[in-house]
């Protein structure tokens, strides 16, 4: 301390004097104060040896063998980053500042700060000295130091702090030169005092290697000492710590622009538990204000799993509250069912009329059949087919449910233990009855084609010659690949499944034969409205089919109009991204076509296999030919009975 | 105490905020930049540059530089500050330490030089300045770049075995700022003040880590070599580093059977130890761990192979085991082996 006070003072009479002396002096002071601040971590710093691994991580930099950490306890604890155990190395050794080596075990790691507790048998270890968070501050001089690549001494980088609060609030910035060579090591004021350990982060990604590709280049982090010790405390039991998730989302990505008003909330969520809806509008995280999204982020940033926050929010004005407990997983939502068809036209004033019941469904087992009216569902009145299909979806499956219906005028009520959505389609289901009109209605039907002026976009339709405006139909909407708009092949398949299925086919057509273009989303969208605003379309089996070039366009379209599609067709092609979550409010059934002679083959299959551990309902037939062709009309035939069986709960 | 060092850590910053040239380092680095030149030689294909830089040791006109391709040429140019150009040839190589001599051809003129004999070593956290011709931007009379740095450590740098050896088996420096780039080889490293601390190295990733490292030799280190080739009395150690897998001894001949080496990172784990043996007698078991070769760290099966397999006949060895939780040390006398065994 007195050292530092009379360099304080030094500085005070050179600059009085002669200002290139006093540089001189400075100059000179500033290094030995580095080196001082070396020589007093220097204890605390130890190099860290692993053996074994994995050779590569992440296709890119190594796992490196060696690292540096800091001591934490006197009797052992060593704190470092979780970089070097990205190559699950089979045993790791520490060196300590006086030479000796030691074998260490690890206690846990922190996946959210990337921290890893380890521990050597020792005693008399010397932790150091941290500074307290308060006087960390932008500008000030940090020097980053490990013990990577010399044993023997620290190795030192200088620089400043560039920024603190980092990283959705976890990191100190620095541009001294941060890379494997200190990971794990200290970053020090100029008086020797700890700031933080250095740890490779990324503000887009919470991997393990995420921030390591800029190493030495002027950006680094560290975790500050505070943080990294209320870690230590809750590493010392042993468990791996992980980020704690709510299960929310928000109705604008203007992060900085907007307040944070719930958009959607994950199946059985923390959120969701804790009794949050929709249209809420967070207001406090844990005591700390929040105005915007981002705000709602930071605050949730940095917890884990298992913690539990208190959220103020309002709903409609009101001011309201809820103790959340925040999760490791989010479980995805998987809808439960029973193996219903309704009756879409049953004239049924109370309850849902049953259609046709799926056989080998835990509606068939528990003894349901054609004809029966649904009137409560677990003692809860049924009022319609939405709030039913709702009510069963939401209840996992293997859930036991009871049923009261009508029979022959007397009332039963029996029992179904729910089963997960069946991956085939219902083989044996009749048309729906298609009642003809009495008087042809003054309604274009056949095939025809028009140009949507709005657009100036062509499209063609089919509707059956049968059309009753008193019946709900399907609507198929054919999205056709690049050069080819295979109006005739389409129209042929499908004419007779329309008719019998009583679905309507739209085929909308890209504005250059070449292929379509994102921006043409809004003419499809826009073409399935004015189809609803024509025709009476039942909202449960608006459908969109494209195949090879237009499968991605199908799948975007869909993924993008969840709340108006409720079923994909896609022959010979797939996801390239993951797709958003399946959510209870906007059901969706996909249906995927492919042969493993198609270069799109494994593109096809990873993406149903994808789907599956989702658990969207997905249903996939293997061509008997190519899986390149546009299926046969059999295989057409078994689409509209999919199509016709959407509305299934 | 925290009251006052947040004031010093405020006066500092506002010190280097309010005076943005380091006054010490001003005032000699003209003076540096006088006695670095700028080397034109081979290269310009497969992406190799064909230019270095170098530093002046002698007023007579010797260069001293980096040992590699750009120098693998007769038309070998160099550039002083002042935009002079010379022919110069090489007077010799020790590429035991990267390290060339040049002579330029100047006839009797007389240039302004540094003393090796000024040279002297610095500790870890010394402020210093890099001076070279870094990605060739200076042109003719067009002085060469400086840049900043501190001495991050003092060290022997593990290479990338089989990729880019750094031949050097000697302590180099490791500096924090990025000053090893296209070119910048030959420079100088000085301290604040312009007195000389190291040559500047080529461009290397560092073995252990795997990522790109700043070194420069010490010229303590480099000193006696260069004025030997000056004076001509010089002749190459041994052309590089042959450490080739020596086989002095196989693990089993000392009893020590290890693991099936299945992965590339295998690790040494003692599958058996031969009933009788020395390794046996000294109480190694199954399943230890072995970590430690004398004092080499040795990740695999093919790492401990190969540590065993340049112990030396006769000698004594330390072999440190992982056996659970703690480490254990035994001593082994190495048998002595006979020629032709």
């Amino acid at each position: 301390m007195k050292h530092l006070l009379a360099f304080t003072l030094l500085l005070a009479c050179g600059m009085e004097l002669d200002p290139a002396a006093a540089q001189d002096d400075l100059d000179l002071l500033e290094q030995r104060a580095f080196q001082k601040a070396i020589a007093l971590v220097d204890p605390s710093l130890v190099q860290i040896e692993t053996i074994g691994g994995l050779d590569r991580v992440a296709g890119t930099i190594e796992g490196s063998a060696s690292t540096s950490g800091i001591v934490v306890s006197e009797d052992g604890e060593i704190l470092t980053s979780a970089f070097a155990f990205a190559a699950k190395p089979t045993s790791i050794l520490v060196r300590l500042a006086d030479g000796r080596r030691l074998a260490a075990t690890k206690i846990a790691t922190d996946n959210v700060l990337q921290l890893t507790l380890l521990k050597v048998e020792a005693s008399g270890l010397k932790p150091p000295t941290s500074t307290p968070r308060g006087e960390v501050q932008v500008g000030q001089w940090s020097l980053a130091v490990g013990r990577t690549l010399n044993p023997d001494s620290p190795s030192i980088s200088v620089g400043i702090i560039s920024a603190i609060n980092r990283v959705w609030g976890k990191a100190i910035q620095t541009d001294a030169k941060v890379s494997p060579v200190n990971y794990g090591g200290a970053l020090l004021d100029v008086a020797g005092r700890v700031q933080g350990i250095l740890v490779p982060l990324s503000p887009r990604s919470a991997d393990l290697m995420a921030g390591v590709e800029w190493y030495d280049s002027g950006i680094g982090f560290a975790i500050p000492m505070e943080d990294a010790m209320a870690s230590v405390r809750r590493l010392r039991a042993g468990k791996d710590l992980t980020r704690g998730l709510i299960g929310i989302s928000f109705s604008s990505t203007a992060i900085y622009g907007q307040k944070p008003e719930l958009e959607t909330l994950r199946y059985d969520s923390p959120a969701e538990k804790a009794g949050m809806q929709k249209g809420d509008v967070v207001v406090e995280v844990d005591g700390k204000p929040v105005e915007r999204i981002a705000q709602v982020r930071h605050a949730l940033g940095n917890k884990y799993a298992g913690d539990k926050i208190a959220i103020k929010f309002t709903r409609s004005g009101k001011p309201m509250s809820a103790d959340v407990a925040l999760v490791a997983e989010l479980p995805p939502w998987e809808p439960g069912f029973l193996g219903v068809l309704p009756n879409r036209l049953s004239g049924v004033e109370n309850g849902v009329s049953v259609r046709f019941v799926i056989p080998d469904s835990p509606a068939a087992s528990a003894g349901l059949a054609a004809g029966d009216v649904i009137q409560k569902l677990n003692g809860e009145v049924v009022e319609d087919v939405g709030s039913i299909a709702n009510a069963i979806g939401r209840t996992r499956p293997g859930s036991a449910v009871n049923i009261t219906m009508i029979r022959d005028g007397s009332e039963e009520t029996l029992d179904a233990e729910l089963s997960a959505f069946p991956e085939d389609t219902v083989v044996n289901l009749p048309n729906p009855e298609l009642a003809v009109p009495e008087t042809k209605p003054e309604i274009k039907t056949g095939r025809f084609s028009e140009t949507f002026e709005t657009h100036q976009h062509d499209f063609w339709a089919y509707v059956p010659d049968s059309y009753n405006p008193d019946l709900s139909y399907g609507l198929v909407v054919w999205l056709h690949p690049a050069r080819d708009t295979m109006e005739a092949q389409i129209l042929k398949s499908w004419q007779s499944v329309c008719d019998s299925r009583g679905l309507i086919l739209v085929a909308p057509k890209a504005s250059k034969l070449e292929g379509w273009n994102p921006n043409e989303l809004p003419f499809i969208k826009d073409t399935i409205e004015l189809m609803q605003s024509r025709y009476l379309i039942d909202p449960q089996r608006i459908v969109v089919h494209g195949q090879a070039t237009s499968a991605a366009l199908a799948l975007a379209l869909t993924f993008e109009h969840r709340n108006l599609i409720r079923g994909v067709i896609v022959v010979g092609g797939g996801l390239r991204a993951r797709p958003p979550e399946n959510r209870p409010e906007v059901p969706l059934q996909l249906y995927f076509y492919g042969g493993q002679k198609d270069p799109q083959f494994p593109r096809v299959k990873s993406t149903v296999a994808g789907l599956q551990s989702m658990k969207y309902p997905v249903t996939f037939a293997n061509s008997p030919i190519s899986g390149r062709e546009y299926p046969s009309s059999d295989q057409v035939e078994t689409f509209g009975r999919w199509i016709d069986s959407l509305d299934r709960f | 105490m925290s009251g006052s060092l947040k004031r010093l850590s405020l006066c500092i910053g506002l010190l280097v905020c309010s005076v943005p040239s380091t006054s010490v380092a001003q005032s000699r680095i003209g003076q540096v930049q006088t006695r670095i030149v700028k080397i034109y030689g081979a290269g310009g294909i497969r992406n190799l540059h064909s230019y270095s830089s170098g530093v002046m040791i002698d007023p007579r006109g010797y260069v001293m530089t980096a040992w590699n391709h750009v120098l693998d040429t007769p038309e070998l140019s160099v550039v002083l500050h002042d935009g002079r150009r010379f022919s110069a040839e090489v007077v010799n190589a020790e590429p035991a330490l990267d390290l060339a001599v040049l002579k330029l051809e100047s006839g009797d003129e007389t240039f302004s030089a540094y003393k090796l004999a000024d040279a002297r070593d610095v500790p870890v956290g010394t402020r210093v300045l890099a001076f070279s011709n870094m990605f060739k931007v200076a042109k003719g009379d067009e002085p060469v770049s400086v840049v900043h740095g501190v001495i991050s450590a003092r060290s022997k740098l593990a290479t990338k075995r089989g990729v880019s050896d750094v031949s050097i088996d000697s302590e180099l420096y490791v500096v924090d700022a990025i000053t090893n780039n296209a070119g910048s080889e030959g420079g100088l490293l000085t301290t604040l003040n312009g007195r000389p601390v190291a040559l500047i190295g080529r461009q290397l990733r560092n073995g252990q880590t795997n990522t790109w490292v700043n070194y420069a030799v010490p010229l303590t280190t480099l000193r006696e070599t260069v004025q030997q080739i000056i004076e001509g009395r010089f002749t190459a150690r041994s052309t590089r580093r042959e450490e080739s897998a020596k086989k002095n001894f196989r693990a089993e001949e000392l009893g020590l059977v290890l693991v099936p080496d299945v992965v590339q990172r295998t690790p040494g784990y003692v599958d058996s130890v031969v009933a009788g043996s020395i390794v046996e007698r000294a109480g190694v078991q199954r399943e230890d761990l072995v970590v430690f070769v004398n004092d080499r760290l040795v990740r695999s099966c093919s790492e401990v192979r190969e540590a065993i397999g340049s112990l030396i006949p006769g000698r004594k060895v330390e072999l440190v085991v992982r056996r659970d939780n703690v480490l254990k040390t035994f001593q082994l006398n190495l048998p002595r082996k006979s020629r032709g065994d």
